[in-house]
């Protein structure tokens, strides 16, 4: 009997060319659109661009001269490439767009720039930089003039506290997130399809589901067969979205078995979250379909699809939100996978989205499994 | 005889509403049994109490002697529905949506492709075997709902108005289906608020109002509780007050009604009372049209117990 349902799961759903149209189509085509707008981030994010800078000496800061002579020393960490020159010049040169910002020396070290761009936001961090610094060895020398002498040495051996190591084989980019949040709301946009399926086998909801109630049939083979065509249709719109991403460029590391569980994991809950929001009432599918898409885009903002961030400052403010989301959960799973050497926290996440979905499904099948309506 | 179905003091409430009150039913195995009432009566309401699709406040239902529960699987393998509104799948053909139906209570293979094919064929759907729900008329469709509802030959069939928008061709090939049914040894439970079809149909009817059960009996027996036997109209012009007199004072006369075109007279019983009628316009030189002489209906059953027609 298993056979004869999933068989017929499968079918109508092979066969409703609209929904597993869009179903692939929503993936594919936010994430071409993704890779059109990065396409260029990406490449920057892997050359780096000496940024040539004028410098108009007011009056002499000789500490400062040092550092930008510091940072344009020609080689492999040159970072800005400096001209001295008269106000009026360097004016010209930035309405010329051959500088890409003034710096003003005197003992107020000020910028001046036309436009907001990666090297004018560069520029800045070494100003402030240079000015946080600043600030803190003239306080010593306000409060503690003994330590001075120490505390400038510490400055001017550069001493580095982090050092960077490679962990992991992953991609590690920013701009890779984003197509991390998409497998995220497309997993989750599944719950969908999963409303009209199971309206489809409730009797106070729809004919169909009537005439299948009063067949000789459990409900649990019958949800089980639906469940289970549902994931092979997701599960293999994910692997095309996966194939078609890696086509476009986008790199996702090299551990494709334990992306292909994060995106089964994922097929999983959000089909989960649409059988169980079909089954709790008598709601219309439109008013079902309304709450699914609400909880799906507040979901997948909160895991950073619209915007970098957000997920970060939940994190920071309440992190069991994070631990919950399942687009959330999605997304952290790629990040642990390409970031971490261990898979402790892929593990845990996976561990999470399993339970989860597995708890949505058994409440929904104690919910479905009444056969017996007050009204239909 | 068997009871095919036993309902006894059924009650149930939709919150305020009183649906079925202390409703009582019995039904005899190989019936052609009419459940006939206006819409909101209560019949949708009692079968799908009886197939244990709702939950009821009070009473008893039996099906095959067997207490009727959501998971008497083997009571429900007996049972086929053909519901009021279709419910097929509209991604899947004819052949495949009677296949899937048929597949629910019939699992070897080769038994279910002939039961499938036999149902495609009862319904007169062969030469749309490969067509989808949408491209099928109302009618056609309608055909595919019962192929669906009566493919795995089932020994208790419910049909809940069939026949709603239904063009005439489909209506009297889906009525002569369920004669063939029945002959076949199926018990079948007609529910419609076309009363011709009632008549033509049932061996038994039960007549429902407010949900509760009005009358019962074969259609003569629910013909003989009422006093009307024979409705005459008669096409005259100019009939005065004295005339009617006259008319209600003919034997077996008990009502005449007269619109200043035609003259309706109720009958009573008796014999030859349109001869009498004819005799008395003809002796007052009352010149008169058309005549109609009309056996009582279920309607006219339904109006007379209830106050209201059948299909208010």
């Amino acid at each position: 009997m298993f056979i004869h349902n999933f068989k017929y799961a499968m079918k109508t759903m092979l066969k409703n060319k609209t929904a597993w149209l869009w179903t692939l189509i929503f993936p594919l085509a936010l994430g071409t659109f993704m890779y059109m707008s990065f396409g260029k981030m990406f490449e920057n994010d892997e050359v780096f661009k000496v940024i040539p800078v004028a410098v108009v000496e007011e009056s002499s800061n000789e500490a400062f001269e040092t550092m930008l002579d510091s940072l344009s020393e020609e080689g492999e960490d040159q970072m800005l490439k400096v001209e001295y020159m008269t106000e009026d010049k360097a004016k010209t040169a930035l309405d010329n767009e051959d500088v890409k910002g003034i710096i003003y020396v005197s003992d107020d070290i000020k910028l001046t720039v036309t436009e907001s761009s990666y090297e004018v936001t560069v520029l800045k961090v070494i100003l402030d930089e240079y000015k946080k610094r600043e600030k803190v060895l003239t306080d010593i020398a306000k409060t503690n003039p003994s330590a001075l002498a120490g505390a400038v040495d510490d400055m001017m051996a550069e001493k580095t506290f982090f050092t960077e190591v490679i962990t992991s084989e992953g991609n590690q980019s920013v701009y890779t997130n984003y197509f991390y949040a998409v497998f995220a709301m497309s997993c989750l946009f599944a719950s969908f399809g999963a409303i009209e399926k199971i309206g489809n086998i409730q009797a106070n909801v729809s004919s169909l589901g009537m005439r299948r109630c009063l067949s000789p049939n459990s409900k649990a083979v019958t949800v089980t067969a639906e469940f289970l065509s549902m994931l092979v249709m997701q599960f293999t719109v994910e692997v095309v979205s996966l194939i078609y991403f890696v086509i476009l460029g986008v790199d996702f590391g090299n551990k494709y078995p334990q992306i292909l569980l994060i995106l089964f994991c994922g097929s999983c809950i959000g089909i989960a979250l649409g059988v169980i929001i079909g089954s709790i009432s008598k709601m219309s599918e439109a008013a079902k379909s309304g709450i699914c898409i609400s909880i799906s885009m507040a979901l997948s903002v909160m895991a950073d699809l619209v915007a970098s961030g957000i997920k970060d400052g939940i994190e920071h403010t309440m992190p069991i939100i994070n631990r919950i989301n399942p687009a959330a959960l999605i997304v952290d799973s790629f990040y642990a996978l390409n970031i971490y050497d261990t898979y402790d926290r892929y593990i845990r996440n996976m561990v999470t989205l399993g339970g989860m979905a597995l708890a949505l499904l058994v409440i929904s099948f104690l919910v479905l499994r009444r056969n017996k309506y007050a009204s239909v | 005889m068997e009871y095919a179905i036993e309902v006894k003091n059924l009650v149930k409430r939709y919150k305020e509403v009183l649906a079925l009150d202390h409703f009582n039913l019995e039904i005899k195995e190989g019936e052609v049994f009419g459940l006939l009432g206006p819409n909101g009566s209560g019949k949708t309401t009692t079968i799908n109490c009886i197939l244990s699709l709702l939950t009821y406040d009070k009473g008893e239902i039996k099906v095959f002697g067997r207490d009727m529960k959501p998971d008497s699987y083997d009571i429900k393998k007996e049972i086929g529905v053909v519901m009021q509104n279709v419910a097929v799948f509209d991604e899947l053909t004819v052949y495949e949506n009677v296949d899937y139906f048929c597949g629910l209570y019939i699992k070897d293979k080769e038994t279910r492709k002939a039961y499938v094919e036999e149902a495609i064929e009862f319904v007169g759907l062969e030469d749309y075997k490969k067509f989808l729900p949408k491209k099928l008329s109302g009618g056609l469709l309608r055909r595919l709902n019962i192929a669906c509802g009566i493919a795995h030959k089932p020994k208790l069939i419910f049909f809940d108005e069939p026949t709603v928008a239904v063009d005439p061709q489909s209506r009297n090939k889906i009525l002569e289906g369920i004669l063939k049914l029945n002959e076949q040894g199926a018990t079948i439970v007609y529910t419609s608020h076309y009363m011709e079809e009632v008549e033509q149909l049932c061996s038994r009817i039960l007549i429902m109002d407010g949900g509760k059960n009005v009358a019962i009996g074969t259609k003569e027996e629910l013909k003989k509780m009422i006093k009307n036997t024979e409705t005459i109209s008669v096409e005259v012009l100019g009939l005065e007050e004295s005339n009617i007199a006259d008319l209600k004072q003919l034997p077996h006369v008990y009502a005449v009604k007269y619109d200043e075109k035609a003259v309706v007279i109720s009958c009573s019983g008796g014999k030859h009372n349109i001869v009498r009628v004819l005799e008395y316009f003809q002796k007052n030189n009352i010149s008169f049209g058309r005549v109609y002489s009309e056996l009582p209906t279920l309607n006219d059953v339904f109006l007379e117990i209830t106050g209201k027609e059948l299909r208010d």
